[in-house]
């Protein structure tokens, strides 16, 4: 009861402690900043959504002169290369998290629950790749892969997509780690839990959220990867954002607008589902995002 | 018990071995991966390549860069872009958490879209912008209309311009959210007390703001501008989108001569990326530097 | 030096039905020392923060030399607060966190250094000056923090557990340190604190707080021998209750009856008869009396405990002033029979659980609660 009441209390001191007698009201001026922090936060959405359902939308015209659901259609025919630009890009960000996964959250775990020399030099190396942009590793890395047969083709692309997502997954399984406390396992073994019941009873479910949200997002960077694809793909291999680039740059508004919700939505979907997980203080915020 | 002994020593060896175990498998996909192709790239800037019979490095690349008309503008213009996106994106979120924290309502609705915009690929950005702000999109109709422009030419090219303003505009759209992010969360970690200590001292809302505020987000605000520097120094898909054919920023020029029809301008095209991966690198170091302080701190 | 009044403080939580601080009322004298002592969750720290200004109380009157101070931002009211995590500003040395309070007030820079050297002299820090929070101990932060509120020369020092984060030995070093600067610069202490041992060893006067309401407020002597309700006994550790029936001299309980002292029925007023609650403290038991003592018990050992070179036990009454324990108005029942006593070893290694006890309840040591 008494803990209950601290921590209602808590939170409201933290919203009080600015609270003066003055400032009970929130200022017309931080109203008007909020109403176009909102208003630009959302503005380069609203256009891409409605050259999605224009017919015409001619200058100087503020809404298309006729509405029709034509880019849709010419999206989902076989023409449009939809349906081949999506398996790519599933079939290449699938296998990316899958593996950053696997790889990652040992990775993760000696990044934060142990000391040793050289830790200081791994957390850089893990660092870097997810900060150096992927033109300046690419150029070099794709002589190697010409040699070793892998350019031009889903295997290599899913290769150098794991240069952003595995350290990046490395990175949130870290922080998660990080506010992982491993006295639980050893509490679990005085009880009589072997090594595998300690993993899946005590680690796994204390570090699932974690994994949930490292995978959606290592998802989401592969999802989003542009440079990495088109150098090492060589145009033979056409994910999404290809596709999308190709449509902007052949001036098709309306295709690219329906690409474009369609390029957002897994993000869309990813964020409603963990929404509550990555608000304050997960860690998530904190993660360099690069998509 | 020398046997004992033994065994003991055996479990600390693979105590001290367990980390390294665990860091293997990421260690064998990214040291060859990223420090594998950053070696390439830089053996190959040099014309270092023994198995083709290239062993004299030299300086060729480079100085075929420096003799190259665009390379110097192109330089030039990237820091530009970079570091003015960088600036004005860090200044606006820093602006917007210190509104944010003096809603009282509406924090939700704006976190939401804060990370909303963060999941949203850069490459949909710019889609978005070309369509605001190009000389047939909806800004320019809003100017005819409003009576300030006659003809879509009449508007200022944003676009595709020398002054790279579309660029800038994406860098700062997709930035501010991600900084902003960041500020939010350095200050749930107990910033407000200090305010509220400041305050019984008799700091006045001004000065907490010069002494206390600012002072406990500078560490965050610095960080994060490093990943945005080092990002809008390197990304491609942007420039290549709403940048001027000329100069082109470094990616794009990078791009351009790795897949010029000419192989010779190869060397050249991997030295740029050098220069983009050691300039990147140092804003990493600079990052883990200030992050380290500050958790020490 | 100023005086400090709480008029009817009102404080909900977010606004809603709940408070956390309910008609709290309370008058400072000028350079006392007062503590506010509660269980966690109590509201002691919301009432001090609205002391400090740091939240609005929903209504009530906040006085400063009989002067409202309630409408006052923070940073006018010069009353400065020490928090229980010391929260000096990282960035900063131990002497610029020390100057912060005057900076803010834009004194001359050579007036800041004296005052600050002064005060780093008076809690022993000078030699830490310019090292960062970091660097420096959990005692020496605490220090600093100390000085920090101390040098801007405040009309109230706000305490909020300052000591709770300290190891003991250095709460010892501490605490000294804190009344001996309270006393030098007479100025007024609010402390919050959950820790009895400190508040009585620490404060003037005590304010027991419980669920958001002023219990008692007295010195701290009074408030461990004279409670004025049970929870306020109960918080400082008397285990004993009695409920009973008093008529001029003597009380009658389910033990029968025991002789009261002139002191013990202090606590109320002068009504002849009444009903009341007779408290004694386990410690004020005596064993093996002199048979010529009031209030003779005879009682069964139920159990020891060791407590160092105490003993804590329970007994069973079986026998008082020489009337066998069934002739008392109440039926004694295997609960209301049995009381606490703690002794010293000596007194009671004689006996093992089970063997019968004499015992002695003092009549000085009984302390009636009215009700």
């Amino acid at each position: 009861m008494h803990t209950l009441r601290e921590g209602r209390l808590k939170t409201d001191m933290t919203t009080s402690v600015h609270r003066t007698q003055s400032s009970r009201q929130t200022p017309a001026p931080v109203l008007l900043a909020f109403a176009l922090m909102i208003i630009w936060l959302v503005l380069p959405l609203v256009p891409i959504v409605v050259w999605s359902f224009a017919k015409r939308w001619f200058f100087p015209d503020l809404v298309p002169g006729e509405w029709s659901l034509q880019a849709w259609q010419y999206l989902f025919s076989p023409v449009s290369g939809l349906g081949k630009a999506i398996s790519a890009s599933l079939a290449i960000a699938i296998p990316v998290t899958l593996l950053s996964c696997c790889i990652g959250i040992p990775a993760g775990r000696a990044l934060a629950c142990y000391n040793f020399r050289g830790k200081r030099a791994v957390q850089l190396l893990v660092l870097a790749p997810v900060l150096v942009p992927g033109i300046a590793v690419i150029t070099g890395l794709h002589g190697i892969m010409l040699n070793l047969e892998l350019n031009n083709q889903l295997a290599g692309v899913i290769v150098a997509h794991l240069i952003p997502a595995l350290p990046y997954m490395i990175l949130v399984m870290a922080s998660t780690f990080a506010r992982f406390d491993t006295e639980f396992e050893a509490q679990a073994r005085t009880l009589g839990a072997n090594t595998f019941q300690v993993f899946t009873r005590v680690t796994l479910p204390a570090i699932l959220p974690g994994i949930v949200i490292g995978a959606l997002f290592t998802f989401l960077v592969s999802w989003s990867q542009y440079i990495l694809t088109l150098i090492v793909g060589g145009g033979r291999v056409v994910t999404l954002p290809l596709l999308l680039f190709n449509f902007v740059s052949a001036g098709r508004n309306d295709v690219a607008g329906a690409l474009g919700v369609i390029f957002i939505l897994p993000g869309l979907i990813i964020l409603i589902a963990v929404a509550r997980f990555i608000s304050g203080r997960s860690g998530i915020a904190e993660l360099p995002s690069r998509l | 018990m020398p046997r004992l002994g033994r065994l003991r020593a055996r479990k600390i060896r693979f105590q001290r071995l367990t980390p390294w175990l665990l860091l293997l498998p990421a260690l064998i996909v990214i040291v060859p991966l990223f420090a594998g192709g950053l070696a390439a790239g830089l053996l190959r800037s040099f014309n270092y390549m023994p198995v083709i019979g290239l062993d004299s490095p030299n300086l060729a690349a480079y100085s075929a860069l420096l003799r190259d008309d665009e390379f110097l503008p192109s330089l030039l213009l990237t820091t530009y872009i970079a570091l003015t996106s960088t600036v004005i994106a860090s200044l606006l979120a820093l602006g917007a958490v210190l509104m944010i924290r003096r809603l009282n309502a509406g924090r939700s609705l704006i976190n939401f879209l804060l990370q909303l915009n963060l999941t949203i690929p850069h490459l949909v950005g710019a889609v978005g912008i070309v369509y605001l702000f190009s000389q047939s999109g909806s800004f320019a109709r809003l100017a005819l209309h409003a009576g300030f422009i006659n003809e879509p030419q009449q508007f200022p090219a944003l676009i595709y311009d020398p002054a790279a303003i579309g660029i800038i505009l994406v860098y700062v759209w997709k930035e501010l959210p991600f900084i902003a992010l960041i500020l939010l969360a350095s200050l749930q970690q107990g910033g407000e007390e200090f305010e509220a200590v400041a305050r019984t001292l008799g700091a006045s809302r001004w000065q907490v703001l010069r002494f206390v505020t600012l002072p406990n987000l500078l560490p965050a605000l610095l960080a994060s501008s490093m990943i945005v520097l080092a990002f809008t120094f390197g990304a491609y898909e942007i420039p290549a989108l709403l940048g001027a054919y000329y100069p082109a920023p470094l990616p794009v020029l990078a791009y351009r001569k790795f897949t010029d029809v000419d192989l010779a301008s190869r060397p050249e095209a991997i030295a740029i990326s050098m220069i983009i991966a050691v300039l990147s690198l140092i804003f990493v170091l600079l990052y883990a530097h200030i992050t380290r302080r500050q958790i020490e701190n | 030096m100023t005086t400090l009044t709480l008029e009817n403080l009102n404080l909900r939580y977010n606004g809603g039905a709940d408070h956390a601080v309910r008609e709290f009322s309370l008058h400072v004298n000028s350079s006392e020392f007062i503590t506010l002592l509660g269980p966690s969750g109590c509201g002691k720290t919301s009432t001090l923060k609205m002391i400090a200004g740091l939240i609005a109380p929903d209504n009530g009157d906040i006085l400063f030399d009989d002067r409202s101070i309630t409408h006052l931002p923070p940073e006018k009211r010069r009353a400065a607060m020490v928090f229980q995590n010391h929260l000096l500003f990282p960035y900063l040395t131990v002497r610029q966190n020390v100057a912060f309070g005057l900076k803010m007030k834009r004194v001359a820079a050579a007036e800041i250094q004296r005052r600050v050297n002064n005060m780093l002299d008076d809690v022993q820090i000078s030699d830490l000056a310019d090292s960062k929070p970091h660097q420096i101990s959990g005692g020496q932060r605490q220090r600093a923090a100390l000085a920090r509120a101390l040098v801007t020369e405040p009309q109230l020092l706000l305490l909020d557990e300052p000591l709770s984060s300290l190891d003991a030995h250095l709460r010892d070093e501490m605490r000294n340190l804190i009344i001996n600067l309270q006393r030098q610069s007479g100025t007024t202490t609010v402390m919050v604190t959950h820790d009895q041992h400190e508040a009585l060893h620490i404060s003037d006067r005590i304010a027991l707080m419980f669920d958001g309401r002023l219990g008692q407020f007295d010195r701290p002597t009074a408030l461990f021998e004279r409670p004025s309700d049970i929870a306020t006994a109960k918080f400082f550790g008397c285990q004993n209750f009695l409920e009973c029936r008093i008529s001029g001299q003597r009380m009658l309980c389910q033990f029968g009856e025991l002789h009261l002292s002139a002191n013990s029925t202090a606590g109320i007023g002068a009504a002849s008869e009444y009903k009341g609650t007779a408290t004694f403290r386990a410690e004020s038991l005596i064993v093996n009396p002199s048979q010529t003592s009031v209030n003779l018990c005879k009682a069964e050992l139920l159990n020891v405990e060791v407590a160092g070179s105490y003993r804590k036990c329970q007994v069973k009454i079986t026998r008082c002033n020489d009337n066998p324990v069934s002739a008392g108005e109440q039926e004694p029942t295997d609960d209301n029979s049995i009381i606490y006593l703690h002794c010293h070893a000596r007194d009671i290694n004689a006996y093992a659980v089970g063997d019968q006890i004499d015992l002695c309840i003092p009549p000085e040591s009984i302390w009636i609660i009215p009700g």
